[in-house]
């Protein structure tokens, strides 16, 4: 057996977990390699959502101090958007399968890829308002809603946009070529 | 889609949330608190009696679940098995009565104690190249196993 015939034996979900797995080295490595230690994107990741969230706090009525990366309800020391914790790493999950899932054209992929990315990054807005409103409300709670906010808010966003796109793009392949 | 097939799909999001539900209460009530203690009582003590003062390996930060050890090489996490994303695919692979893979799956954590430990030793005897591909696979083997689980609810919203 020659090396394409052992090639067109690998299960197509092999196929896509070897392609996954590819995806997401690259991204570690550039992640925790170029970005993290960079700090650019990180910085500027956590300064819009930090102003965002104080933004839609203000509009809803709450008195708020913002700088930077700090969010507080007044009275309160508030909360610190530091690098690796505005959702950046996520982004590059939910990107990593997105490109590595086959089917799909490539104009949706670019649309379901944009689309997602505003969503998760609109979910980290909501985030910080919650970090925000949990010190000023129930400060003893605070450990419990840092550490598992990302559970509640980020994996059924990135699972459902999954599943979607998994969906879309076994459409596509089912789909009769017209072309 | 026809309303079997819809009622079908309803039931199967319930039967997940459910699950997940119990995981979720199970994982944050139970097993973190262990898994803190392991880590506190167990891991930390015997971590730092053999690495000694000399050693240019450094715990460099504790957590619940999870260690971050460097030296001359970037910071290296070492998560405990059996950490949360083990038990939310254990939910998705549950959800879909994957049973073959929920085996796989905790073959590959249960060895994962020994290859984590065997690791940190070699780390700590100077084999500090390892930990980057100690920190490749922490980043990797977690999400290819959701994804796998993701994928195995697929067969069930489509029956």
């Amino acid at each position: 057996m020659d090396a394409r015939n052992q090639t067109k034996h690998i299960s197509p979900l092999t196929r896509f977990l070897i392609m996954a797995g590819g995806v997401y080295v690259i991204w570690y490595l550039l992640y925790d390699y170029y970005l993290l230690p960079d700090g650019r994107l990180d910085a500027f990741l956590s300064y819009s959502g930090v102003s965002l969230a104080g933004s839609l706090l203000n509009v809803f009525g709450w008195e708020i101090y913002s700088d930077s990366r700090v969010l507080a309800v007044t009275g309160t020391n508030g909360v610190e958007i530091q690098n690796g914790c505005n959702g950046l790493e996520l982004i590059g999950l939910y990107i990593g399968f997105i490109i590595a899932y086959p089917g799909g054209s490539l104009y949706k992929r670019i649309m379901f890829l944009a689309g997602g990315i505003a969503l998760l990054i609109v979910a980290n807005v909501f985030r910080i308002m919650i970090f925000a409103l949990s010190i000023y409300y129930m400060p003893n709670w605070w450990e419990q809603v840092h550490t598992y906010s990302s559970y509640f808010i980020f994996y059924p966003i990135v699972l459902t946009l999954w599943y979607l796109w998994t969906t879309i793009s076994d459409q596509d392949l089912l789909a009769p070529s017209n072309g | 889609m026809d309303n079997h097939q819809r009622s079908r799909s309803i039931s199967t999001i319930k039967r997940l949330i459910l699950i997940l539900s119990g995981i979720s209460v199970l994982y944050i009530g139970v097993l973190r608190p262990i898994q803190s203690i392991i880590i506190q009582n167990i891991v930390v003590p015997h971590l730092e009696s053999i690495i000694g003062n000399n050693s240019i390996v450094k715990i460099e930060n504790v957590d619940v679940d999870q260690i971050d050890i460097s030296g001359d090489f970037p910071p290296t996490k070492f998560e405990l098995p059996f950490n949360g994303w083990f038990w939310l695919t254990l939910g998705l692979f549950l959800a879909a009565g994957q049973e073959r893979l929920i085996r796989i799956m905790t073959y590959y954590h249960l060895i994962l104690f020994g290859a984590l430990y065997v690791g940190i030793q070699l780390i700590i005897n100077g084999w500090t190249g390892i930990a980057y591909l100690f920190a490749i696979h922490e980043h990797i083997y977690k999400v290819l196993f959701l994804v796998v689980g993701l994928i195995g609810l697929k067969p069930l919203f489509k029956k």
